[in-house]
């Protein structure tokens, strides 16, 4: 099989897009982009998994089996990647499937072949896209890009990411779904301009902005909504027919399974026809577009009020933009098509098929990303953006953020922390990610101890800790102790607790509680000052008592614990006040204290304090 | 090397931002990391680095108040946003009166006309302060520039809640 053997002089480049329903591969041969095809001719890849004893079945045989055995059928599961136990119940309360939580607080699912988590179900997905293109090109992947929706958290991408390692596919890169989209339409058809990316598909919305500038892809902004999709029409679609079928009390997975496949055939048919009919058991009756239109408006309009955001954020008009382009299965649906057109007061882009533009685009990006170097006249590149602010916990459970979203990427940001007492050995980082000031309202990404810090006095030691940001978008973090010099590299992991907050909540809390958030914001940051007050104050007392009169003392002794009730009470108004009146009566105290300090220590030993 | 020397731009507060833009762009085709993607993981490395450093100074030129700060600390001032804020007490006072404005606002449902009348005084001061920094680098008064900066920032401040309210407003009645 000397044939077999044969070097091939074309590298095996994919791009995969690996999708909440369907997912698909292609690669470019001879400048043209080519869908990989299974042995019937299909270029989609239903993700869906079945478990069987011993068997694994992906795509168009999995789904055979939805409605059968619903349990042991995993789909969409690209909606529940990096996601947490408590995320998973809220959000989606009526999975057919054995969910389980790890010890980490994510999710996994029994199945009748084992257990299998969310990362299992997409690396055996991308496993079956795999087979598909060794099959037809009779060679091993070279490399591949993976596209993932802009608005993924660092989760989301890294879970992504393993299932790509387990999977074996030699992944370079991850890319973004509208920037890969963008690049699709870029390279065909577009060269200059303001475009907007609008990508509906069926778990996530996103949207990003580009501009397009001979050869260079920049993204301007991007933001979205992670829970957001044509899976939730099918599930309002459903509650309808439920509703209007008036079959009751038949709450079984079975039932839920079969009503959610109808009402999904049901959306598609009626992109086609004005009205469609419906069997469901032994009810008979009709849905209209209109009706449809209907259920599922308030969905599209959420998806415009983040486009109008986002455009505000930038201060961007509509009239600037030059282009829309549509991706995603569910912008065929016609409403989504007339309001999103209305909306931006001009025709969209969709020449080319929603549900491929993005394995286009990442097929076309992997091409390029080999071939750039040969071809300097040609040259592409992709300018990519934090798509959520990244931020540290400070005191009082605020987040302080070191990078803002829509930084173009790579980036990085040095933090110096320093000790709050003396003596103290060890200080705790907490990583979020998101825009609201609140710690609790963010996305917990890693906590960390520094430790085995040398004892000295408070606000001596400086350590300088770097948060780096790759094109991946994937957080890195670095630290350097000012006097060891030694580097300590921490790659955030998956291996602490997930927060149940999808992004465009994140942002649309943070415009609705930023008065509440400041106010209490306000409010803690007294308490935080009265509290160190007290402290210091108590600690030099009990130091330098003979320094002051008991008369003195008393009065210094009263205002301290009319401050400390004020903080007990949580009244900002008399920590204030009391905070002031301490100030005064302890002022005399203080100025002793300093002046005994002066006289008791020599130059030299100021100087060396104050280093 | 400084971001002026970086962006080859002669060391001035005022910029030719077209200029800047485009050797933003020259810059990133020549060490973006992706067109390094085969070569060793060294090489990476300083690629890496020499790319965070393009986009950082990018974002300093490219904006107004980011540059006035860079600009200050190459010349010896160093100063930081969120301190400058918080120093300027002067303007708490008037702070409280576009304030009382903004909450009249609330009040009469964003009246047309009232909103746009003090989004154009605060949109006036903005540009003042502006035009005024630019003057004040000129004659190289830094310890001016500081005190402008700090006005200005207060008025960015105001522009931005209002913002912020009046979109809360928009999404309750729709």
């Amino acid at each position: 099989m000397i044939f077999f053997k044969k070097k091939h002089d074309k590298k095996l480049l994919l791009g995969i897009d690996l999708g909440t329903t369907y997912s698909l591969a292609a690669t470019v041969r001879e400048k043209s982009v080519i869908l990989l095809l299974d042995k019937k001719k299909r270029y989609l890849l239903p993700s869906v998994v079945h478990y069987k004893k011993n068997k694994i079945s992906v795509g168009w045989k999995a789904l055979e089996n939805i409605t059968e055995d619903p349990t042991n059928t995993i789909s969409s599961v690209k909606r529940l990647l990096g996601r947490s136990i408590n995320f998973v119940k809220k959000k989606f309360p009526i999975l057919p499937y054995l969910i389980e939580k790890d010890i980490h607080e994510g999710i996994f699912f029994r199945t009748n072949f084992g257990n299998i988590t969310p990362i299992d179900v997409s690396s055996h997905i991308l496993k079956k896209l795999k087979k598909r293109a060794v099959l037809l090109f009779n060679q091993e992947i070279d490399a591949s890009v993976i596209t993932v929706p802009a608005y993924f958290n660092d989760f989301q991408k890294k879970e992504t990411k393993k299932a790509a390692v387990l999977s074996g596919i030699n992944l370079i890169r991850l890319l973004n779904e509208p920037t890969a989209a963008a690049v699709a339409y870029g390279l065909q058809k577009l060269k200059k301009g303001i475009v907007l990316v609008y990508d509906l598909g069926g778990g996530t919305f996103d949207v990003s902005i580009l501009n397009l500038n001979k050869g260079i892809f920049e993204v301007l902004a991007t933001s979205g909504d992670s829970n957001l999709g044509g899976d939730d029409f099918d599930d309002a679609l459903a509650k309808n027919i439920y509703k209007k079928s008036n079959l009751q009390n038949r709450c079984n997975d079975f039932f839920q399974t079969s009503l959610l496949q109808i009402a999904k055939s049901t959306k598609l048919k009626l992109t086609k026809y004005e009205k469609v009919e419906v069997h469901f058991f032994d009810w008979k009756g009709y849905i209209t577009r209109e009706e449809f239109n209907l259920i599922i408006i308030d969905f599209i309009k959420k998806t415009l009020f983040i486009c109008s955001d986002l455009l505000e954020e930038i201060n961007l008009s509509v009239e600037q933009i030059k282009e829309v382009i549509m991706v995603g299965g569910s912008t065929r649906i016609p409403l989504v098509h007339t309001e999103v057109s209305k909306f931006f007061k001009k025709d969209l882009l969709k020449s080319i098929n929603p549900d491929q533009v993005v394995a286009i685009g990442a097929a076309m990006h992997v091409d390029m990303l080999f071939s750039s170097k040969n071809n300097t006249k040609n040259k592409v590149i992709l300018l990519d953006v934090m798509p959520l602010s990244l931020g540290i916990e400070v005191m009082g459970g605020f987040v302080e953020k070191i990078i803002f979203r829509n930084t173009s990427l790579p980036i990085s940001k040095t933090k110096e922390f320093t000790t709050y007492k003396d003596n103290q050995t060890s200080i705790l980082i907490h990583i979020v990610q998101g825009e609201r000031e609140l710690v609790k309202d963010c996305i917990s990404l890693s906590r960390f101890v520094l430790r085995d810090i040398k004892p000295q006095k408070a606000g001596l030691v400086r350590i300088l800790v770097t948060f780096q940001v790759d094109t991946d978008g994937l957080i890195h973090v670095k630290i350097l102790e000012n006097y060891s010099s030694k580097e300590k590299k921490i790659i955030i992991d998956n291996n602490i607790t997930l927060k149940n907050l999808n992004i465009s909540q994140i942002l649309k809390d943070s415009l609705k509680h930023s008065k509440d958030d400041y106010y209490f914001r306000v409010k803690e940051e007294k308490k935080i000052e009265c509290v160190r007050t007290l402290e210091i104050l108590n600690k030099s007392l009990k130091k330098h008592l003979k320094l002051i009169s008991k008369k003195e003392l008393k009065k210094i002794k009263y205002t301290q614990e009319k401050l400390q009730k004020s903080i007990q009470e949580d009244d900002y108004f008399s920590m204030k006040n009391n905070l002031q009146k301490l100030d005064e009566v302890s002022k005399n105290f203080f100025s002793l204290q300093l002046k005994n300090a002066i006289d008791c220590s020599s130059i030299k030993n100021i100087l060396k304090e104050n280093i | 090397m400084n971001y002026f020397t970086l962006f080859d731009l002669p060391r001035k507060f005022n910029i030719d931002k077209k200029l800047l833009s485009q050797n933003f762009y020259k810059l990133q085709l020549k060490f973006h990391p992706d067109l390094f993607i085969n070569d060793s993981e060294s090489k990476k490395k300083i690629i890496l680095e020499k790319s965070i450093q393009i986009n950082k100074g990018y974002k300093t030129l490219k904006n107004f108040l980011n540059r006035a700060i860079y600009f200050l600390c190459l010349n010896g001032y160093e100063v930081k946003k969120e301190t400058l804020l918080l120093k300027n007490n002067d303007f708490l006072i008037r702070y409280f009166s576009l304030y009382e404005q903004l909450d009249n606002l609330k009040e009469n449902n964003f009246n047309k006309k009232e909103l746009n009348n003090l989004e154009q005084i605060i949109q006036k001061k903005i540009i003042y302060c502006k035009k005024k920094i630019e003057l004040e680098f000129e004659k190289t008064r830094y310890k001016k520039v500081i005190k402008i900066i700090s006005e200005l920032l207060f008025f960015e401040k105001i522009k931005d809640v209002l913002k912020k309210e009046y979109n809360i407003y928009l999404r309750q009645i729709n």
